[in-house]
């Protein structure tokens, strides 16, 4: 090391804020207001947490006592692997199976609507065909005496 | 220096008082501060140094590291980590700082060519050497000042530092060759004798 170098280690040395820094310190982060504390680690489930959340921190807790009172053997692990691969996949086509169905209810139900909007536009056709009749009819009686001097 | 089973022992008791913090012991808060209170303090303070109220605002920038600490205890990993994290924080926190008071550090701080020339001998050790070197300290850009004073306060290598800082390695090892030339140079025309 160069002279310079011992010379700026010299002048760069460490110094100390004081004995009681540490307690300004603290006494500041008391007066923080209560949104600026740190936020504690999760230990037990939030009030406000979300379903999965809860859903998630009980299958970790369970997880853990479970281990705890097994040993897990190697055979053992390869079951729960084999079983969670299987919930897995049956989850999977349950999943589809319970769309597919969604999607047939879905299409039914507007098969009936489109069927029943036919059904009322004939309706009104039909109405509108035996009003335009009638005055067919009408017309058609009260000038028999013109169609008499025609012929 | 510390031997290692006093280094270990420390290593232990700090890995302690970190757990103990983060469960939110303010006693064991207390004892990260004290630990580490010196280094962030001193990086602070040779940073301000330019300013008239130097030591007060190295004190209040300390502080703030330290409730920023506070609010982020559950992101810090281990003793080596909190360390590092203190630096960067301390680091990022004095360019900030100077960056927001430039035009007031340019006005308050002392520049060495309008300083009166210094001819004594000097010896190691010598405090006037010592204040001067700590006044051209003051007198570098931001990057370089936090550069050698992490070199050499710190005793970081270049690699660390560059960690630190988020720099490139050619910069800090650029940043520290140019800051020793032009310090030298000010000794040199200050003391009427050249360091090597």
């Amino acid at each position: 090391m160069s002279r310079m170098e011992e010379e700026l280690k010299q002048a760069l040395r460490r110094e100390d804020p004081g004995p009681d820094f540490a307690d300004r310190v603290l006494a500041r982060i008391a007066a923080l207001p209560a949104a600026a504390a740190p936020e504690a680690a999760p230990e037990t489930v939030p009030q406000k947490a979300d379903w999965w959340q809860k859903l998630l921190l009980f299958f970790q807790s369970f997880g853990q006592s479970f281990g705890q009172s097994l040993s897990l053997t190697p055979q053992l692990k390869l079951a729960m692997a084999g079983a969670l691969a299987c919930a897995v996949l049956v989850s999977a086509v349950g999943i589809q199976r319970y769309r597919a169905h969604e999607r047939a209810l879905a299409e039914a139900a507007e098969g009936q609507k489109a069927k029943e909007q036919v059904m009322l536009a004939m309706r009104i056709a039909s109405a509108k065909l035996n009003v335009a009749q009638k005055k067919v009819r009408e017309t058609s009686d009260r000038q028999p005496g013109d169609n008499a001097s025609e012929r | 220096m510390q031997r290692p089973e006093a280094a270990a022992r420390a290593h232990t008791t700090l890995d302690e008082a970190l757990a103990r913090a983060k469960k939110g012991d303010q006693a064991a808060f207390a004892e990260l501060v004290r630990a580490h209170q010196s280094m962030v303090f001193s990086i602070a303070q040779r940073f301000m140094h330019g300013f008239s109220d130097g030591r007060a605002l190295a004190e209040d920038l300390a502080q703030e590291v330290f409730i920023h600490l506070y609010q982020n205890l559950a992101a810090i990993e281990s003793p080596e980590h909190l360390k590092f994290w203190l630096r960067k924080v301390t680091g990022h926190r004095c360019i900030d700082h100077a960056r927001r008071h430039k035009q007031q550090t340019a006005r308050q701080s002392v520049s060495l060519d309008d300083a009166p020339e210094m001819h004594a001998a000097f010896q190691f050790g010598d405090t006037i050497m010592t204040t001067a070197l700590r006044r051209m300290i003051a007198t570098l850009p931001e990057k370089p000042r936090l550069v050698v004073t992490l070199r050499y306060q710190e005793d970081l290598d270049p690699t660390e530092i560059a960690a630190v800082l988020d720099m490139p390695l050619n910069t800090v090892k650029s940043h520290l060759r140019r800051s020793l030339a032009i310090l030298r140079e000010k000794v040199s025309r200050s003391f009427g004798e050249t360091l090597v």
